[in-house]
């Protein structure tokens, strides 16, 4: 096994770049999660107008947009660790991997698309 | 390594000999709330497209949304994004290589884990509050 490792991936690969990433964007998300919530207790309840008049606003969808970027960099960040940490082998290693790239920037795209929707209405 | 074991050297000390401590404790649950975080974030977007796509979306958000069991899965999500957030400072207070005195290491963890708790309820209290429930 250790033979087959000697192709770099993963940590070895990228670990500075993905440790400065995830600090950066805990530090961006730490006024952004507040926000978050801050607009979640706004709108909680709120009717459809309601929502569609506050996500209408270009400042509170710019910061959504923000939340969501720095969320998704800083989640594929860290649920690459959790994979580092227990998805061994090289198939299901890779195959993890890959997923959790493409489950944030599904989550990423899809949140992005909703946001200037509502926003420019196309 | 299977080697190693093999030559019937003694394995390194598993879990269960350790003594509890809130460090250790903080660290399991930074770990779990980030990955609840993770799959919360489909919550997010559900919410954004069906407020997007319109009030029938949007509606059928909110009455899941609504439900006891919708309430106690966004409480949750409340609960795992503030202890993330309060859990995560002490890793960028300790990036900086400050804190790590036991004792300082020890209050920074309580301290997290009884504000991400406390603000929970608090956000949830205000929520209820403002929708004149409470």
């Amino acid at each position: 096994m250790a033979a087959s490792s000697s192709t770099p991936r993963g940590p070895m690969k990228s670990a500075t770049r993905d440790f400065r990433r995830q600090r950066t964007t805990a530090l961006a998300l730490i006024p952004l999660a507040l926000f978050l919530i801050a607009l979640l207790l706004a709108l909680s309840g709120a009717d459809y107008e309601t929502a569609r008049h506050y996500l209408g606003n270009p400042i509170v969808s710019f910061l959504v947009i923000l939340t969501i970027v720095s969320a998704v960099l800083h989640m594929r960040v860290g649920m690459g660790e959790v994979i580092e940490d227990y998805v061994h082998g090289r198939f299901f290693h890779v195959l993890a991997l890959t997923a959790n790239i493409l489950f944030c920037v599904a989550v990423g795209l899809a949140s992005i698309y909703a946001a200037l929707k509502i926003l420019i209405g196309f | 390594m299977a080697e190693t074991r093999q030559a019937g050297r003694p394995l390194s000390p598993h879990l269960q000999i350790y003594r509890f401590t809130i460090t250790m404790a903080m660290s399991i649950i930074h770990r779990i709330t980030g990955i609840g975080l993770y799959a919360g974030t489909l919550l997010l977007a559900a919410w954004l497209l069906s407020a997007a796509l319109g009030p029938d979306y949007y509606n059928l958000f909110q009455s899941v949304a609504g439900s006891w069991f919708g309430q106690l899965v966004l409480f949750g999500f409340t609960w795992a994004l503030l202890h993330h957030l309060f859990s995560g400072m002490r890793y960028l207070v300790w990036d900086n290589i400050r804190g790590f005195e036991l004792r300082n290491a020890d209050i920074m963890s309580w301290g997290a884990a009884v504000l991400g708790f406390v603000a929970s309820v608090g956000v949830w209290a205000l929520a209820f509050s403002l929708r004149g429930v409470l």
